[in-house]
């Protein structure tokens, strides 16, 4: 009885992730120019829902997003950095991820 | 004339240009920092951007302005004639706490690109 709570759990624990689908894709933001401007990209991409995690390269002027991609879009993301005066391409559209 | 004559002595018009061009020099970069903090957006803070060639000009323009500040404004009490502003105390606070303000604008416009990359 015990064990399979336990397996069920861990089953709920493992299953649970594959659920929402997360997707990562490098931006190319050749406007990234000053010392200033990553930081202004991070936080324009933070602040689109449905985000997880950015990661901003000053030096090879891209960045790379994690997203759930029921949430939000790479369209929505450009966009999210052409308004805060960066606008960006996709480069590289990584695998999906669990 | 003597309008021209009563600014210049006050350090007034030193101050403002001073504001100015501390805020211009800042602008093309930390400006679109502090609008998507604000939660403000658009593409047309894009255009901010094509100031960044003229911050050295921004930067300069806002140090000889601060000198020039600084001298009307920490001139010796003693120098001042009757009715200026560097004989009212209070006035002289005033114009003393506005000059550290704007000094201070300076100051982030000049450091601003040594001190963000810590924050990477």
């Amino acid at each position: 009885m015990r064990k399979s709570l336990i397996t069920a759990v861990l089953f709920t624990l493992f299953s649970m992730p594959a659920l929402a689908e997360q997707k990562t894709v490098t931006l190319s933001v050749p406007g990234m120019t000053c010392s200033a401007c990553p930081i202004t990209v991070k936080a324009a991409l933070k602040r689109v829902d449905g985000v997880s995690s950015v990661q901003v390269r000053y030096e090879e002027r891209d960045a790379t997003v994690t997203f759930y991609d029921d949430k939000t879009s790479v369209d929505a993301i450009t966009q999210a950095t052409t308004n805060a005066g960066y606008p960006s391409t996709l480069i590289q559209s990584g695998a999906k991820q669990e | 004339m003597s309008e021209l004559k009563s600014e210049s002595k006050s350090g007034r018009g030193s101050l403002i240009a001073g504001g100015v061009a501390a805020l211009l020099a800042s602008a093309c970069c930390l400006g679109p920092l502090v609008l998507i903090a604000l939660g403000v957006s658009g593409a047309w803070i894009g255009n901010l951007a094509a100031l960044e060639p003229y911050r050295p000009w921004f930067i300069g323009a806002a140090l000889v302005a601060m000198v020039f500040a600084w001298r009307r404004i920490y001139r010796p009490a003693q120098d001042c004639e009757p009715g200026e502003v560097c004989a009212v105390p209070q006035v002289r606070t005033a114009y003393k706490i506005t000059f550290w303000i704007v000094a201070l604008l300076v100051l982030i416009a000049l450091a601003f690109p040594f001190v963000l990359p810590l924050f990477y």
